[in-house]
């Protein structure tokens, strides 16, 4: 359960980019967060899975609240979700093998325990075949999918995708968001950014969407 | 389990490091063998130094230089008098024998031969017995005012003088110590900070997907300290080298002084050691102490 109340941000240098936002998305819920382009949809993703603050207001995970947390405990509580980067970040010195074994590394997990993980995680993707390779020779499409890989990889149990897909063309657009229906399926909750309206079209998914920084239902 | 994971991964990380520019490795870590042998070895020079001059300060020696004109009656008369009960022995050294031992240096030899007299005393040797120096001191101011009796001169004398020069030594050893384990420090600094530049990308993302700050600055601080590990360990071969070539051969120049030139034992070189690993793990630090709190995204 996640739950926002009056959540405002204002970046370093003036800029209001969210103003009182107040939603609550339940347990295994899928979620989508549309816009324009600059409304204010990653900044309200970040600010949920803890890799932004916000100026004023609350963000609730379970009952707690996460704004309240200590900076020593901010990186345990980002693993607890799994983050689709709109800009993928994917680390281009390591292969695709390494790149979906980073957050399980940062938890301390075993090597063998790792190479199962990333390879379930990566055959979900479809991208199993191609675990030796450096991503910078992955299509976009499939750079796209490893940064879900990797988002999915620690069996997160809120996923949080900013533009999952991109400057996909729409078949393969499609493909991605059967994918997260997938993982919505098994009681992930899921929350996915998005300006493009022919992705949300016939889900039958809650839409939130905000403009200039404000929900407008 | 955990524990142990992350560790292992990061000394993993941190030797690779090392291995995949050889190179920089090996002249990084030449440069701190080099920075930790030099004040070692010049301390355990002035520790010799300082061995001895402690032995000669505990000496309760004084010599007794007779006026040039005495006969062998007023010689012995002198020596029966510093014969006290607090006296081991009293030793004559004959000018004449005192001469030819000197003509026996070649060098001095050529000096003397344009002597025609000997401008050298008769010399009584005193050894009291241990731990009456005081007494002996004594005994030497009153001795100076006898008939026959020209200069006294103890050996603690100048063994207090060659203290103070060693004391300085010491300070000199310290300063240089200090000095390069600063350069130690900066040196790892300066490395592991354009490496955490370098791995700027790297960071930010494993922050993003939940790494600790200790998580991050492990491999850096592991990397330092191997670093400074390995630089110790070649200051260790350096100093044993060195001491295993030189000691014997200083030990031989210096037999006449009574100086023994001593070799590190295999307590200090493992602090040697330690000491060098510390600053490796100092230096990465504070490389790794601001850049990653910057990268806190
Ligand atoms: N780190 C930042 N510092 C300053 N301003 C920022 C920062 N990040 C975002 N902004 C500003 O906040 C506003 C909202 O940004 P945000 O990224 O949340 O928009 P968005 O809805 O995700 O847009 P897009 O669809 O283009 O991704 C934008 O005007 C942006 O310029
Ligand atoms: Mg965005």
């Amino acid at each position: 359960m996640i739950k926002t109340e009056k959540l405002s941000k204002r970046y370093p240098g003036g800029f209001q980019a969210l103003k009182n936002i107040s939603l609550s998305i339940g347990s295994g819920e899928m979620v989508f967060v549309t816009g324009h382009s600059g409304a204010g949809k990653s900044t309200l993703l970040k600010l949920i899975g803890g890799l932004e603050s916000p100026t004023s207001g609350t963000v609730e995970i379970n009952g707690q609240d996460i704004t309240k947390l200590s900076q020593s405990a901010i990186p345990f509580l980002r693993r607890n979700f799994g983050f689709v980067f709109q800009d993928l970040k994917l680390l281009f010195d390591r292969s695709v093998f390494d790149n979906v074994a980073l957050p399980l590394i940062i938890s301390g997990l075993p090597r063998s325990e790792i190479a199962k993980r990333v390879r379930a995680a990566l055959d979900k993707v479809g991208l199993l075949q191609r675990e030796k390779v450096n991503p910078v020779s992955l299509s976009g499409g499939e750079q796209q999918r490893l940064c879900i890989a990797r988002a999915v990889v620690n069996k997160p149990a809120i996923l949080l995708a900013d533009e999952p897909t991109g400057n996909l063309d729409p078949a393969y657009a499609a493909d991605i968001v059967a994918m997260f229906k997938a993982f919505n399926r098994v009681g992930v909750t899921v929350i996915i950014a998005t300006h493009d309206p022919a992705m949300i079209e016939g889900l039958g998914a809650r839409t939130i969407s905000i403009e200039a920084g404000e929900m407008t239902l | 389990m955990n524990w142990f994971f992350l560790r292992l991964d990061a000394l993993k990380d941190s030797l690779k490091r090392l291995l995949s520019r050889p190179i920089v490795t090996i002249s990084n870590i030449v440069g701190l063998g080099i920075s930790i042998a030099i004040p070692a070895g010049l301390f355990l020079l002035v520790a010799s130094a300082d061995n001895l001059s402690r032995d000669i300060s505990e000496s309760t020696q004084m010599n007794v230089f007779l006026d040039l004109g005495v006969n062998d009656e007023q010689v012995n008369k002198i020596k029966q008098r510093l014969s006290l009960n607090y006296v081991k022995e009293v030793k004559l050294i004959d000018r004449d024998d005192a001469l030819k031992s000197l003509r026996e240096n070649n060098e001095i030899a050529v000096v003397l031969d344009n002597i025609d007299n000997n401008p050298l005393p008769h010399t009584l040797v005193v050894t009291a017995k241990e731990g009456k120096l005081v007494e002996l001191e004594a005994l030497g101011r009153e001795a100076k005012t006898w008939e026959g009796v020209d200069q006294i001169a103890f050996d603690s004398d100048w063994a207090r003088r060659l203290q103070s020069f060693i004391d300085l030594g010491k300070v000199v050893a310290l300063c240089f110590g200090a000095l390069f384990a600063v350069g130690i420090i900066a040196n790892t600094y300066n490395l592991i900070r354009l490496q955490v530049l370098n791995r700027r990308e790297e960071i930010e993302v494993a922050k993003l997907v939940g790494a600790t700050n200790s998580f991050i600055r492990r491999p850096f601080l592991y990397f330092g300290a191997l670093q400074g590990l390995f630089g110790g360990l070649l200051a260790v071969v350096i100093i044993e080298i060195g001491s295993r070539y030189s000691v014997s051969t200083l030990n031989e120049l210096f037999s006449q002084a009574g100086i023994t030139f001593q070799r590190l034992t295999v307590q200090e070189l493992g602090v040697l050691i330690i000491i060098s690993a510390l600053l490796g793990i100092i230096g990465a630090w504070f490389a790794t102490n601001r850049l990653i709190a910057i990268y806190n995204k």
